[in-house]
């Protein structure tokens, strides 16, 4: 493996974990509705 | 129409304007509706032995599935779990685990026993009560260790599911209780009548720190007010102090003040007390009628246990607590 491939290998292993964490990012999360409150106006 | 909401979980009672968060961090208000941030999200899980909770009468030498998430309702200056309980969701590492794998990993890893506890379980009261309906149904117990910051309606609805509750009785001051954690004593008070009324086992732990809360004579009130309002035989676990989050000024509490909290409590009518983070004989079990040594107990760890169906194996009377 060249010192290119190697770090070739390391850039684009970054992009892929950074674009993972956009996509969780915006996957939108199920909320649990609380218990115990009230609309007060 | 206005989006604000009232939380009613806990005493602090946030009224929270659209998009803003209760003091517990964990709660949110999103168009005029509630919502927990951390439902099946815990920041801890693990193993333990039912006697680090502590729970001394409660299943000795089982262990239990202890989970928690982020936050708290309280601030306590001298927190040991600051980290996560101080913490916003989005700053903990948290897992995905939602209520009904919460039961199937206990029942993988052999636990008799859910325990709510490490930050205020009360954050997580939907998480937790989910929990626990479902651990009931498999025939597991549910325990908490709580503050008891926590108002009534909610609490008796958690009672149903709940086997045995640890609380945290900081102090018997309301001074202590709004300068050092930013809550107030007569709610948590109120908190353990209504837990001794629904028939929840219950274990007291007070902290005993040097200089804030060491003063015997009330240590002895407390130890009096226990008694007369929730009985002798509820256990009471003296913790002792080491430094700590915001009270690293402080030294640890001396073993003569823990001894001395002990001779109070005792004096005060109860029957059994023990002082934790420490090691001495008063972490065992001795029968309240013939003094005999009942549970030996070395840290978290039982080394022999002389109770037989809930019974003193020398005089015969019962012990209080949940032994099968």
């Amino acid at each position: 493996m060249t010192r290119r491939d190697f770090i070739r290998f390391f850039v684009f292993g970054g992009f892929l974990s950074l674009f993972r964490k956009k996509a969780a990012a915006f996957t939108k999360q199920e909320l649990k509705k609380a218990m115990f409150w009230r609309k007060t106006g | 129409m206005g989006k604000k909401v009232q939380c009613d979980l806990c005493p602090t009672e946030c009224v929270l304007e659209d998009y803003q968060v209760g003091g517990c961090r964990v709660r949110i208000n999103k168009g005029g509706t509630l919502y927990s941030l951390v439902y099946g999200k815990p920041c801890a899980v693990a193993v333990d032995p039912i006697e680090k909770k502590p729970f001394f009468h409660f299943l000795p030498a089982t262990t239990a599935f202890s989970i928690a998430t982020a936050g708290c309702v309280l601030g306590c200056k001298f927190c040991q779990n600051w980290q996560i309980s101080q913490a916003d969701p989005e700053d903990t590492d948290n897992l995905d685990l939602p209520p009904d794998d919460v039961v199937r990993q206990a029942i993988f890893y052999n636990c008799r026993t859910i325990t709510y506890t490490y930050t205020e379980p009360t954050v997580f009261y939907e998480y937790m009560y989910d929990t626990a309906k479902i651990a009931r149904r498999f025939n597991i117990k549910n325990t908490m260790h709580t503050c008891g910051y926590i108002n009534e309606k909610p609490l008796r609805e958690l009672s149903k599911f709940m086997d045995a509750a640890d609380v945290d009785l900081k102090a018997f001051t309301e001074d202590f209780y709004s300068r050092i954690c930013g809550g107030r004593l007569k709610p948590v008070l109120d908190a353990l009548v209504v837990l001794r009324e629904e028939g929840v086992w219950l274990e007291i732990t007070n902290l005993i720190i040097s200089t804030l809360n060491d003063d015997i004579k009330k240590i002895r009130e407390m130890c009096s007010w226990i008694v007369k309002n929730l009985g002798p035989d509820v256990p009471i676990h003296f913790s002792r102090f080491f430094p700590n989050y915001k009270l690293k000024d402080l030294p640890p509490t001396p073993m003569e003040t823990m001894k001395n909290a002990r001779s109070a409590a005792m004096d005060a009518g109860m029957r059994y007390v023990y002082l934790g983070n420490m090691r001495s004989e008063a972490e065992n079990t001795y029968c309240h009628r013939c003094k005999n040594l009942i549970i030996e107990r070395h840290g978290y760890f039982v080394k022999q246990n002389n109770i037989s169906n809930g019974r003193c194996r020398f005089c015969n009377t019962s012990i209080p607590g949940v032994w099968s």
